[in-house]
């Protein structure tokens, strides 16, 4: 695998960091909607994420997976080889304490959404009420999410394993 | 040894296992409850936080190298059929599918 030149991998963290940044300020509008909303009653709101809603968020999610994984094509087509840690390559700290913090958070909302989901009642509310909540409040803003969502999804966990997309049998 | 290929049969050992009680609760609750759609979110959550807890608490180990082969040899050691790319698709379509039954 070729190293990064300096250039390129300032656009991309760059490119990364307003995603991120991007993502942020949505939760941040999201959470402002959350205080002042009445989340019990999100479960109620079928409409808004069956159709045409529920549909088009899938669709906007899947679109970004797609282009993810294009724009491995990309990256892979200018760096080389796969993006891969080898037992040889010490990996940056920066990036473990980050992925951990990642998964540690994902873990912890999974748990609550275990705990959630197992009460009848509906109090607290699963995730995927705000979910529903969000996108029958602001359709626009959640569709844009999970596009962003969909292709950093796309990009990390479905990098291409060949350079040209017409034949992923070939060996990178 | 190839090591990430260990850590993949390890992982999937440890999921089969969590997939097996996952099961056998859901079972039981079910008896008794006879709430379906309380018992499959209930345990497909359930195994999803297990699932992810047990990569959070790998990494967190500060064994972070190898960390993506490790993932990648999770369907090796599995064998399952097909290129990586077409597991990925297939994963994303079934859990398209079962999001959206158990969302209604």
């Amino acid at each position: 695998m070729r190293d990064h030149p300096d250039g390129s991998r300032n656009v991309e963290l760059i490119v990364l960091g307003v995603l991120i940044l991007g993502l942020g300020a949505m939760l941040v509008y999201g959470l402002s909607r959350v205080i002042s909303g009445d989340m019990t009653h999100c479960f109620e709101k079928k409409n808004a994420t069956v159709w045409p809603t529920g549909v088009e968020l899938a669709v906007v999610s899947v679109i970004g997976f797609a282009v993810g994984r294009l724009l491995g094509y990309l990256r892979k087509s200018r760096y080389g080889g796969p993006i891969v840690l080898s037992r040889q390559v010490d990996p940056d700290p920066f990036i473990g304490v980050g992925l951990a913090c990642f998964l540690a958070l994902a873990t912890v909302l999974l748990a609550y959404e275990t705990f959630a989901v197992f009460q009848t009642s509906g109090n607290p509310p699963p995730v995927t009420s705000y979910v529903r909540c969000a996108a029958a409040d602001n359709p626009w803003v959640s569709e844009i999410a999970a596009f962003i969502i969909g292709l950093l999804l796309g990009n990390w966990i479905w990098y291409p394993s060949a350079k040209r997309p017409w034949r992923p049998w070939d060996k990178s | 040894m190839n090591w990430g290929r260990v850590q993949g049969f390890t992982y999937a050992v440890l999921l089969g296992f969590g997939a097996i009680l996952a099961l056998l609760w859901g079972a039981v609750y079910y008896n008794i409850s006879r709430d379906f759609i309380t018992t499959i979110s209930t345990a497909a959550s359930g195994l999803a936080t297990y699932a992810v807890g047990l990569v959070a608490v790998h990494v967190a180990g500060r064994q972070l190298s190898g960390f993506f082969t490790w993932l990648h040899n999770v369907t090796r050691s599995w064998k399952l059929p097909g290129s990586h790319d077409v597991q990925v698709l297939i994963f994303v379509v079934l859990g398209i599918a079962v999001g959206y039954v158990l969302w209604q």
